[in-house]
């Protein structure tokens, strides 16, 4: 059995407001996919093109208008113990904490709301799960502010693994990292994917950081489901237009491929 | 080849720690050149652009050196005057479009002042520069972008609105300070597009900072490597790619290469 699947998820939002004649605007349509354990799935696309909404489909944050997520082969709506199984690491890790909360308040909020553990166990858990992301025991004590973005994305990462969960989705989660803290949260996540036995949902426009990570590619365009490849070679070697324009977007590496200045 | 902005020795640090955040930094801007300036995050890039422009809080944070525009010091210029040099004919492209205009006018109006403030015109006439702005950078529809409010637009086509506003006065120095950071993969390459653009079509000087090799790769003639408020190396974008001379560079370089394997060559 598949860990996750995603089976005909239409999403619509509307305008509710009274008399208004505004149509709503369909964000997903009829997107269908599966997930196995300890893989990571890059779900690439533009800006708008829904790719956010589905995470939130898949964190439970969204009840798509049709269609059905299951999580175990359970409806993830009716079974909530599969919260627990699904965390998220978002892209604007200040945004994501709580400013009044300590590092350590931050890491502990899921574990007292899913677990019951002694305060001695809770203590050593949370210096394992700092240990695990890389950061130490003095830093429990330290506030979002004292952090670096690329600290406190560690933090984030530390709070969503917090729980044991089987799948992580990564709202672009490296995003506004600067290029080498960017390279040290995707070395991480690769990490922990291999000792924890984690899938990912690897949300990103970043190509470069999506083939770093994941094992399967799908791109969303306009809500839809426009290109599925199952290994990182038949993605590198499509010639589909939705591959190429993401191809035709990529930066050159060095100033001798360049195409905007000549 | 003559610069039309020089900066010589700047330093810039807190009043109250005397903590430096920029040391003894000196380098040039030439006439239809992109200078790229690059580095981590929290290196000094953005306090050194605002610097440029004078804009940090002088109770706060004291700045020395020279900075020359043409052969005017721009420290020795008063507020008043200093006014005019900026978005005049020094421009600035900020990183987060969304929160560069300010929320409560339309696009129109937040153009028309800003062309009005530094040039004697009608508003109509305002107005029609405005228009043929937007259309440089292929923005469709002027008219209807012109009534908008900022939250109506997207990142992309904000950012677009934003380089048609510091480039409809014709600046000589075009400041960007991590233009596409915010925006996705298509509407970044979309927006160098247009910053090269203007670079040929105006001759204008470009200080391009960001934090991304590739961008740079891309677009800079020249290349300010910096690293905790100095710039550790500057040297020509073929050279420093091919032949980096700092050890800090090499390192850059070599985690660039990595993260970008696979796409292209």
């Amino acid at each position: 059995m598949s860990l996750l699947q995603i089976k005909h998820v239409s999403h619509r939002y509307g305008n509710q407001r009274f008399l208004s004649r505004q149509p709503e605007q369909t964000v997903l349509q009829d997107v269908s996919l599966t997930l196995e354990a300890g893989t990571c799935l890059g779900l690439l696309g533009r800006s708008g093109a829904g790719k956010s909404t589905l995470g939130r489909i898949l964190l439970g944050l969204e009840r798509p208008k049709e269609g059905q997520v299951l999580f175990e082969g359970q409806d993830i709506y009716q079974n909530l113990s599969s919260r627990q199984d699904i965390q998220v690491v978002f892209q604007d890790s200040f945004a994501a904490v709580n400013p009044k909360l300590t590092a350590g308040q931050i890491i502990a909020e899921p574990l007292t709301n899913f677990l019951r553990l002694t305060p001695d166990a809770l203590e050593e858990r949370l210096i394992t799960l700092l240990e695990q992301v890389g950061l130490a025991e003095a830093d429990l004590t330290k506030y979002p502010h004292q952090f670096s973005g690329g600290q406190l994305q560690r933090i984030c990462i530390a709070r969503a693994i917090a729980t044991n969960p089987k799948l992580i989705i990564l709202d672009e989660a490296v995003s506004s990292l600067d290029m080498v803290n960017k390279a040290m949260i995707l070395d991480l996540l690769r990490e922990l994917k291999a000792t924890l036995g984690l899938a990912y949902v690897f949300i990103t426009h970043d190509v470069q950081a999506a083939q770093t990570l994941s094992d399967r590619f799908v791109i969303l365009d306009h809500g839809q489901l426009v290109g599925d490849y199952p290994t990182l070679e038949s993605f590198t070697e499509a010639t589909d237009r939705h591959v190429e324009a993401i191809r035709q977007a990529v930066l050159a590496t060095h100033p001798r491929y360049r195409t905007i200045r000549k | 080849m003559k610069p039309v902005l020089s900066v010589e020795h700047l330093t810039i640090e807190t009043i109250a720690a005397g903590q430096p955040l920029v040391q003894n930094i000196s380098f040039q801007l030439a006439a239809g050149q992109i200078t790229g300036l690059v580095g981590e995050s929290g290196c000094g890039k953005t306090v050194t652009s605002l610097a440029l422009l004078r804009l940090l809080d002088e109770k706060v944070i004291r700045q020395s050196g020279r900075i020359l525009l043409d052969a005017t010091d721009l420290m020795t210029l008063s507020d008043r005057t200093l006014r005019r040099v900026r978005g005049g004919q020094i421009a600035f492209i900020m990183q987060n479009p969304m929160s560069a205009f300010t929320p409560v006018f339309t696009i129109g109006h937040q153009l028309v002042e800003t062309i009005r403030t530094h040039d004697r015109c009608s508003k109509r006439e305002a107005k029609e520069r405005a228009i043929e702005a937007l259309l440089e950078v292929n923005l469709e529809q002027p008219d209807r972008i012109l009534k908008a409010y900022p939250f109506e637009l997207s990142g992309g086509m904000l950012q677009r609105v934003m380089i048609a506003l510091a480039v409809c006065l014709r600046p000589h120095v075009l400041i960007a300070d991590e233009p596409t950071t915010a925006l996705d993969v298509y509407n970044q390459k979309l927006v160098l597009y247009y910053l090269e653009k203007v670079r040929a079509t105006y001759d204008t000087a470009i200080l391009l900072i960001s934090h991304d090799l590739s961008v740079i790769a891309e677009m800079a003639d020249y290349v300010l490597v910096m690293r905790d408020g100095e710039i550790v190396e500057q040297a020509d974008v073929f050279d420093l790619f091919d032949r980096p001379q700092h050890p800090y560079t090499r390192r850059l370089l070599e985690q660039h290469g990595l993260q970008a394997g696979g796409m292209n060559a």
